[in-house]
């Protein structure tokens, strides 16, 4: 556990506040639109994570 | 394997590009729905569906900010370049299109992807695996056949200009898989009011 809480602890703080306003805003389109809004997002997330393997070339 | 994508004059490198991302969207679009039957058999409630997609996209999203370390499903391996000599190359383009799409036959680029397999199992049936990972495989292909014929690098640089982006496509997993996360919680909270 406290291997977990020291690898939580080396992230900066400014990657946890983005992860933090990305989780909210996906919280708050799945409580509007409910479950055809997290398949839509998932649809696009597809898409942009086919984009992100050219990091693997 | 780029290298087979941009052999040959320009015909010939257009239906290789054509027969590249149908194969690996085809490709994906099959794993997609593999993957759904799958977790059909499970037999989980809707609820359910959505706590697990959210709780592997918290998972592997921690694992993207570098938070914790978790097993990839991939092979690790680079497509077998054996293939270039094996078969005809209209064949070659079209089996590293498939074998790519899926994303595990090689090397997984971002922890992020593991979201959307999740995704693509659980969020629906059959039918919505494979809109998931066939976009994927169509995107993934397009990508990568829209950089290795890009006029404005030396062919050897192209794909490197991915790799040099990396902070970028990190970021943008980051939002992404975290984003699905709180779209599952959310989704799955308005489920139980």
């Amino acid at each position: 556990m406290s291997m977990v809480a020291a690898s939580v602890r080396r992230v900066s703080p400014r990657l946890w506040s983005v992860v933090g306003v990305a989780a909210a805003a996906g919280a708050l389109g799945g409580a509007l639109g409910t479950r055809g809004f997290v398949v839509g997002f998932a649809v696009v997330a597809a898409a942009t994570q086919g984009l992100i393997s050219l990091a693997s070339p | 394997m780029v290298g087979t994508l941009v052999e040959g004059p320009g015909v010939r490198r257009a239906a290789s590009a054509v027969l590249h991302v149908a194969a690996s969207a085809v490709s994906g679009a099959i794993g997609g729905l593999a993957l759904a039957i799958a977790a059909g058999l499970l037999r989980l409630s809707a609820p359910a569906r959505l706590g697990a997609v959210g709780a592997i996209a918290v998972l592997y999203g921690a694992m993207e900010v570098g938070a914790v370390s978790l097993p990839l499903p991939q092979s690790g391996r680079q497509v077998p370049s054996s293939w270039r000599y094996r078969f005809p190359h209209p064949v070659t383009v079209t089996l590293y299109g498939g074998l790519l799409a899926s994303g595990i036959g090689t090397r997984v680029a971002s922890a992020g992807y593991v979201a959307i397999l999740g995704a693509g199992a659980l969020l629906g049936g059959p039918a919505l695996g494979a809109a998931v990972l066939g976009t994927y495989g169509l995107c993934r292909a397009l990508a990568v056949v829209i950089v290795a014929n890009a006029r404005d690098r030396d062919p050897d640089s192209r794909m490197l200009w991915g790799f040099e982006l990396a902070p970028l496509w990190r970021f943008l997993s980051i939002v992404q898989t975290f984003g699905l996360a709180g779209a599952a919680m959310g989704a799955l909270m308005a489920a139980a009011r």
